[in-house]
């Protein structure tokens, strides 16, 4: 009897994982076949989890408070380095406003766009990678706002992702420290183009450039999208900032290390830009 | 028998519901170490640690469906990892004559990390990369939120089963 029934179990569990496995299966051979059964769960499940997000936020601001305590002397040797980065700041202003006014009257006479010209929804992060798998964030703006698949995301200080799901009112942004995520970029003061990667939540991004080695690429250099034909985004997103360099693969380029510009695990508000790659 | 079927489903569908919702809309913006707890996989262990494996392994396909639908994640991993999450708390439960509470807990702490890692690993081999500290932090946050909430969601299986809990059943019939 006892036989039986420890049978009929192992035969459930062999059952069940056999499901899952081919259910695994079916998403990796094309993972739109499941698509719409997601999103018709997203649109179902939103409303309810809009009200307990709402319904939540004293607790989960109240935990992000306390979480955020040991990180108290951290921000204060963070201002302070901040304050010395402000008056380094304060004296390329001026020198920026030059440089941009001789940039602006440049733009205009080739009829280029700039970034200022792109229109933005902005949005409030709703919540954050819904497991510890995952390095999507979720927005309280979709379609009907005009967000659409694809488009870059960011905030005052730079990249944050690109939109990888859109509905009615809600919209799933991935992170660019998904290590799925790939970005053209450009080294803001040589030009010198690359490839950057996520490495996973808290990993400084990697990027595959063109740079012969041996080349100095000093710490703290910028990088921005590269908009190069075809790019998924527009050109001059700032990225990230290198933190250090090394051989890359085969010792024939530089691979650079940067951290990025946007602490991606502090969202609130983020801007959509409305910016679809040109055909 | 129709309505006791009807009523065992819908008090098994709320639970798993609540649990889905806490999960997306709580517990995931609840870090610590950079990681979040898994209030499903938590479902599945604590369904097979109160019911046996075979509830374990029924439930935990139940819930980890219903939190692969709301991920971007590979579908049907945590399906995967649940089921077998389940079953393998309702054998371990199982394996043991009378087990004390802190069983329970030992059991859902040891289970959570291998389950965590065992997720990591398969995704891993389906494209998606991770840094081994993720893991590392992913595996010891999750497996203390299971340890310390395994006793109060073994009671609310048991309540959704309509069980008479054990310690009050000694306490009617000495």
């Amino acid at each position: 009897m006892a036989q039986s029934r420890s049978r009929g179990s192992r035969t459930r569990l062999a059952v069940l994982a056999l499901a899952a496995v081919t259910l695994l299966a079916v998403d990796e051979r094309d993972a739109a076949t499941l698509l719409p059964v997601r999103d018709a769960a997203d649109t179902v499940t939103g409303p309810f989890t809009d009200a307990v997000e709402r319904a939540s936020r004293p607790i989960r601001r109240g935990w992000n408070e306390v979480a955020s305590e040991d990180d108290t002397a951290a921000i204060r040797d963070e201002n302070e380095q901040l304050r010395e980065q402000v008056d380094d700041l304060e004296a390329q202003v001026v020198e920026g406003e030059d440089a941009r006014r001789q940039l602006d009257e440049l733009t205009q006479s080739l009829e280029l766009g700039s970034l200022a010209d792109i229109p933005t929804v902005t949005a409030r992060v709703t919540s954050g990678p819904r497991s510890n798998m995952s390095l999507t964030v979720e927005i309280d703006k979709g379609t009907d706002q005009g967000i659409q698949i694809d488009m870059p995301v960011v905030t005052a200080g730079g990249l944050v992702g690109r939109v990888t799901q859109a509905s009615g009112g809600r919209a799933s942004i991935e992170l660019v420290t998904n290590p799925a995520f790939r970005v053209g970029v450009r080294v803001a003061d040589t030009g010198a183009l690359g490839t950057a990667r996520g490495q996973g939540r808290s990993e400084p991004l990697v990027i595959d450039s063109n740079i012969e080695p041996g080349v100095d690429v000093p710490d703290g250099t910028g990088l921005v999208t590269s908009g190069v034909d075809r790019s998924a985004y527009p050109d001059g997103i700032p990225v990230a900032r290198v933190s250090s360099t090394r051989e890359g693969a085969g010792g024939l380029s530089l691979e650079l290390v940067a951290e990025p510009l946007v602490d991606v695990s502090r969202l609130s508000f983020v801007n959509v830009l409305l910016w679809e790659p040109p055909q | 028998m129709i309505a006791e079927r009807l009523g065992l489903l819908g008090r098994c569908g709320l639970v798993l519901f609540c649990a889905l919702l806490l999960q997306v809309a709580v517990v995931s913006d609840l870090r610590a170490f950079d990681a979040v707890g898994d209030l499903i996989l938590l479902m599945a262990i604590a369904a097979g640690s109160s019911g046996g494996p075979d509830r374990g392994a029924t439930i935990g396909f139940a819930a980890g469906l219903s939190y692969d639908l709301l991920l971007r994640t590979p579908f049907g991993l945590s399906a995967l990892t649940c089921v077998l999450a389940g079953y393998a708390a309702g054998w371990a439960v199982g394996a043991v004559r009378e087990p004390q509470w802190w069983f329970h807990v030992v059991a859902a702490v040891g289970i959570s990390i291998v389950a965590v890692v065992f997720s990591m690993v398969v995704a891993r081999i389906l494209g998606m990369a991770f840094a081994f500290n993720d893991v590392v932090r992913s595996a010891i946050v999750v497996a203390v939120w299971n340890g310390l909430l395994v006793l109060p969601a073994r009671r609310l299986w048991r309540w959704a089963y309509g069980e008479v809990d054990s310690d009050r059943y000694r306490v009617l019939l000495p």
